[in-house]
């Protein structure tokens, strides 16, 4: 057995080998690209779930999906309070509203949330300080992440919402979606100068060290009946993808790219690979009448493959952190790379590499070494 | 010689490695699908966004200077269509009012997120057929029309069934369609006089003004008229340019607009990647037929007809299988989201301007093919 052939070879056809391994780190960074899209619209979507500080999230049974507003009845907070293990339920309010944010410039619609300013139910990656801020009256935190429409903002100027005028304390970091194009936090008091009644849109449940969610939300059913739903953070960010996934033609836009993508990323190693071997067929043919089976032929063409696949894959995903990071900048939808992403690319690209390289053997391998000389 | 050289491009595609071309042409068929989707997808975000003035037939609108999108109009006094009409060239103006309620089922109390539109059943403005016939039944107070295309839960109510705009009550009395997903769950039309009734709001401030020009009368020059004739609480138009505003919004505010024309370059690498292969490995297996028509003494520029040739060959094959495939596709789509996606000769045309880039760095392994030295191939030396 002559070991490590395949990759030798390799190395041996360096401008060839490069030009596989360039389009194949392409093919990554587009089934990247795709993705990230793709994530990127369902990943904002669930960026107030994320931001929520606690173990369980309660919604009104009327709000099938987050793009919906409907109230939770007051009345419920405190009986979901009083349920057995439960230490906390704190509220937030969602409207949208007008802001403006100076006494000539043009009304653009955001979003408000607002909670209690003690122990806020949501993480909006401020400062203790920035948090405190809350607490005065009419002080308004903007979301710096929020699409340029509403211009440039500067802490301590004045910005008009609802025609109330309030005071921009400074900013938090949240981001937009695909639907909100901008959000503005502020204490549940400032809230109820814009909107004197109702409910909350959400509110976010903490529970006693040890006790059990499932219990928890059983009692809370029982108590409450069919008016409400209780999810964990996990079972909310399903349902919401799900819900994405089936009113938009996310799965035609996105994946026909990914899927195409890792196809040129086939079709590529396999047409390098394909001319590699017939260059050297007579070394191949060579090679089988000294006696080495086809199965030496294969692995050493999947060697081949493997090896251009995994530096493109390598050369690829460097591209693609790159992209993401100004894909995010200019989208302002949450891209970002985890360890799972990338592990289903890669997958991806060596199955790809694998059938592209079998193919590419098979002429070799059928070739009867006779038929060569 | 035109006919030889469509020949051989035609043998030199068929003859050879059936599976291995079929591979490749298979990319390009890939790459042109996703051109084709993001191309229509784009067009369809821009027709939704402003359908609902596609409603009305009007050569200018009018809407307050504070106007950002369709859901949040700024009001301004309805004063100003009267004003409007004053002005040489405009013939009439009528009234469209806009705004966000909800829709409550008077079946089990179910909200949703309503559209709230007020309009005078005035047949003249209206331009959308469906809408046509039904608007005189709002002549009859407390009435409504609803929109087919609204989600489900609301879409499913039957004329003549009961339920309640905000908090009053309304009787539905036909549909139009229409379909505004990204505004409100659902979309309602009543009539000019029963709006406030519903909404609350002062009755004398209207969203967007609608003006028909007099036959002859120029856009532009009365355009300039009113913006000198009107203060500037209010901005005027041409429908087409609201339009194109609204549309605007969604695609370039938001990322709708990258994201589709990164899927545009995505496709077009993707295929020129394939094309490219696909003529490099061409070239590569058929060089020495090429130096054997070099030395015959055809030219240069023969080689590079026959491989330009090969190339659009391909490109119809894959450009007509794309097309194929995407028709079935779009179809589903466009029912299931009440998108626009028409399969048209716009669509055909960019297309075929896109793929012009795509072949023509596909042509570039043909250079080689040119260059063959003939004397070169032929035997070891």
């Amino acid at each position: 057995m002559i070991k490590g052939l395949g990759a030798k070879l390799v190395m041996r056809d360096a401008a060839r080998s490069a030009v596989a391994v360039g389009g194949i780190a392409v093919a990554v960074l587009i089934a990247f690209v795709e993705m990230g899209f793709m994530n990127g619209v369902v990943d904002s979507h669930l960026r107030m779930v994320e931001a929520a500080r606690g173990d369980l999230v309660l919604l009104d049974a009327r709000r099938s999906h987050l793009n919906k507003w409907d109230e939770i009845l007051a009345i419920r907070l405190p009986q979901v309070r009083a349920v057995e293990g439960v230490v906390a339920v704190s509220p937030v309010y969602q409207a949208g509203k007008t802001f403006r944010a100076g006494p000539d410039q043009p009304d653009h619609r955001i979003v408000v949330v607002a909670f209690p300013p003690d122990n806020p139910p949501l993480d909006l990656g401020w400062s203790a300080d920035t948090m405190a801020l809350l607490r005065t009256p009419g002080t308004v935190l903007m979301d710096r992440l929020s699409r340029s429409i509403y211009g440039k903002l500067e802490a301590g100027q004045d910005v008009w919402l609802e025609g109330h005028l309030m005071r921009l304390g400074g900013f938090v970091s949240l981001g937009p979606t695909i639907v909100i194009d901008g959000t503005i936090a502020m204490s549940e008091t400032t809230f109820r100068s814009l909107e004197p009644d109702g409910g909350p849109e959400m509110a976010v449940v903490r529970l006693a060290p040890g006790a059990d969610p499932a219990q928890v939300k059983a009692r809370v059913t029982a108590i409450s009946g069919d008016s409400v739903q209780v999810f964990s953070k996990r079972e909310l960010f399903d349902r919401e993808s799900d819900y994405l996934m089936r009113v938009a033609p996310l799965g035609l836009l996105f994946g026909a790219g990914m899927a195409a993508g890792l196809f040129v990323g086939l079709v590529i190693c396999y047409q390098v690979l394909y001319v590699a071997i017939r260059r050297r067929l007579a070394a191949y043919a060579t090679l089988k009448a000294m006696g080495f089976p086809n199965g030496f032929v294969l692995r050493t063409v999947l060697e081949q493959a493997w090896a251009v696949g995994l530096a493109g894959y390598g050369v690829g995903l460097a591209l693609a952190a790159l992209a993401y990071h100004v894909l995010a900048a200019k989208t302002g939808l949450a891209i970002e790379l985890n360890a799972a992403r990338c592990a289903s690319i890669a997958a991806a690209c060596l199955a790809a590499c694998t059938v592209a390289g079998a193919l590419a053997a098979l002429k070799a391998m059928r070739t009867p070494p006779a038929d060569l000389f | 010689m035109l006919r030889s050289c469509i020949a051989f491009a035609w043998v030199n595609l068929v003859r050879g490695d059936r599976v291995r071309f079929a591979v490749a042409i298979a990319g390009a068929v890939v790459a042109i699908f996703i051109l084709l989707v993001h191309l229509a997808f784009l067009r369809a975000v821009e027709h939704k966004a402003a359908q609902v003035y596609g409603l009305f037939d009007a050569d200018l609108v009018m809407v307050s200077d504070r106007y950002q999108f369709l859901y949040r109009m700024a009001d301004f006094p309805s004063a100003r269509l009267r004003q409007a009409v004053s002005v040489a060239g405009v013939d009439a103006a009528a009234a469209v009012r806009v705004t966000a309620s909800k829709w409550v089922s008077g079946r089990n109390g179910a909200q949703s997120s309503l559209l709230l539109i007020g309009i005078d059943p005035d047949p003249v403005f209206i331009r959308d057929p469906g809408l046509r016939a039904a608007a005189p039944e709002l002549r009859v107070p407390r009435r409504a029309l609803l929109d087919r295309h609204s989600d489900p839960e609301v879409g499913s109510v039957k004329s003549g069934d009961t339920g309640y705009i905000g908090v009053q009550p309304a009787t539905v009395a036909g549909w139009y369609e229409l379909g505004l997903p990204m505004y409100a769950a659902a979309t309602a039309i009543v009539s000019n006089s029963d709006f406030s009734f519903y909404s609350g709001e002062d009755p004398r401030r209207i969203q967007l003004g609608l003006l028909q020009l007099a036959p002859g009368a120029d856009a532009g020059s009365v355009v300039d008229a009113l913006r000198r004739a009107l203060p500037d609480d209010v901005r005027v138009m041409t429908r087409a340019a609201l339009m194109a505003r609204e549309a605007h919004y969604f695609v370039e505010v938001k990322p709708l607009g990258i994201m589709m024309r990164a899927g545009l370059v995505i496709g077009l690498l993707v295929g020129a990647v394939a094309l490219f292969q696909i003529m490099s490995s061409q070239v590569e297996s058929r060089m020495r037929d090429f130096a054997v028509l070099r030395a015959m003494g055809f030219s240069a520029a023969y080689t590079y007809a026959v491989g330009a040739w090969q190339l659009l060959l391909m490109g119809a094959v894959a450009l007509t299988a794309a097309w194929l495939i995407a028709t079935p596709v779009f179809e589903i789509v466009s029912r299931k989201s009440h998108l626009f996606l028409p399969l048209d000769a716009w669509l055909f045309g960019t297309l075929l301007v896109l793929c012009v880039p795509m072949m023509a760095s596909a042509a570039l392994p043909l250079v080689r093919a040119a260059r063959a030295e003939p004397a070169g191939l032929f035997g070891a030396a």
